[in-house]
């Protein structure tokens, strides 16, 4: 996932001291000037719901509550998994930020490409990280056989996918591993830590896949607003 | 190293150089005064305190002396599943926003880990179920977005961006 956001600072130490890219001390809402650690001590409090709020109130906000890296956001949004969902104990998958994880679990409502929101249609796929329609889901598949013989895509580079099935692999997991594989200065060794990863994928689905079973992800304390105005 | 009930008072000194007399077992309600008294040992000499300001330090001196008797919190999280606020500490919390920054700040400072708890949850209550605009509204945060920054925070929101 890229961001605009890539460029992050994990803490602000001199936080008595405007900003360099505010002019004057007033204009910055008083509670920015918490150093980070007391803004995590707030963020302790707060549903995953209310956290993707408040991550998209300003850029300050942003920078602090969506980097996949800083040790200190990625904390923040496991406390609160780890407070209002505590059935969901599995960790997130390989390269997939806290965050994301919440979003698929417990908080996506409708499909990710087409915005159809009728829960009959819709189903989470962790191999692929997406949770979307059939038709969507379709449209970006193509068979093993297909990507074997009309696209000529080595079949090392499949072994290095997560696949549904018989129902083959989505096109735009294939295409990044197509490209880094074309990279990769060994090319065996590429191939194995990538099938290597491929099976510590799948043992974490299935740890995740347990989770849900063992539960319906009901938050622990139950807001009406949750179903409101949860996430924007 | 008696163990003597008697009880002596403590000397704090403000950041403006105010000066505050308080008991001891409610002085120690803070961590970081209760090794600094355990370290000097009985003085006469009043503990600067120059992150904090006098306004600041009565409150927490007011939370203290009402939380005196309340048992030493474990060291563990459990603690802090209970959400519930009781209604002094409501009313204790019903100051204006910087004020309550101050709080945090200052219970972070003096280590008291159930001022610092009940003021982040005060916060937390004020952002609670709202949406980011409610929540610029509430803490008079400007948006800084541009239209399009905009759009690509609701896109990674939802997480379609480049799939």
């Amino acid at each position: 996932m890229l961001s605009i956001f890539s460029n992050i600072t994990s803490s602000r130490t001199n936080f008595k001291l405007p900003l360099k890219h505010h002019t004057t001390l007033q204009l910055k809402s008083k509670l920015l000037i918490l150093p980070n650690e007391l803004l995590a001590e707030i963020c302790e409090n707060l549903l995953p719901q209310d956290l993707f709020s408040l991550s998209s109130v300003c850029k300050e906000l942003r920078n602090i509550l969506w980097s996949d890296k800083s040790i200190i956001t990625q904390q923040i949004w496991r406390n609160s998994r780890h407070k209002f969902y505590p059935s969901l104990k599995s960790p997130p998958l390989i390269g997939m930020s806290e965050q994301q994880y919440l979003w698929l679990t417990v908080l996506a409502k409708k499909c990710q490409f087409c915005d159809e929101s009728d829960v009959n249609l819709l189903k989470k796929y962790w191999e692929f990280q997406i949770i979307c329609c059939e038709t969507c889901l379709n449209k970006r598949m193509e068979s093993h056989h297909t990507l074997l013989t009309k696209y000529n895509i080595p079949e090392d580079v499949l072994s290095t996918c997560l696949c549904l099935g018989d129902k083959g692999y989505l096109l735009s997991n294939i295409k990044t591993a197509q490209i880094e594989y074309s990279k990769a200065m060994d090319k065996d060794n590429w191939v194995t830590h990538k099938q290597l990863e491929v099976i510590a994928q799948k043992c974490r689905i299935i740890s995740i896949l347990l989770d849900e079973f063992h539960s319906d992800h009901k938050p622990m304390i139950n807001f009406d607003f949750i179903n409101e105005n949860g996430s924007e | 190293m008696t163990g003597a009930p008697e009880q002596r008072n403590v000397k704090l000194t403000s950041s403006e150089g105010t000066e505050f007399k308080v008991e001891r077992d409610v002085a120690e309600k803070s961590v970081l005064l209760k090794n600094m008294l355990e370290d000097v040992g009985e003085s006469d000499m009043a503990i600067p305190l120059p992150n904090v300001t006098g306004p600041i330090l009565q409150k927490v001196i007011e939370y203290c002396i009402h939380h005196r008797d309340d048992p030493v919190p474990a060291h563990d999280d459990d603690t802090k599943k209970t959400d519930d606020i009781d209604d002094w500490d409501a009313e204790f919390c019903k100051v204006d926003q910087g004020t309550l920054y101050e709080l945090i700040l200052a219970s972070n400072y003096l280590d008291i880990k159930p001022l610092l708890d009940l003021t982040c949850k005060t916060v937390a209550n004020m952002i609670k179920g709202k949406s980011p605009e409610e929540i610029r509204k509430t803490f008079n945060i400007a948006n800084d977005f541009t239209p399009e920054e905009e759009e690509q925070v609701r896109r990674e929101n939802e997480w379609c961006e480049g799939r």
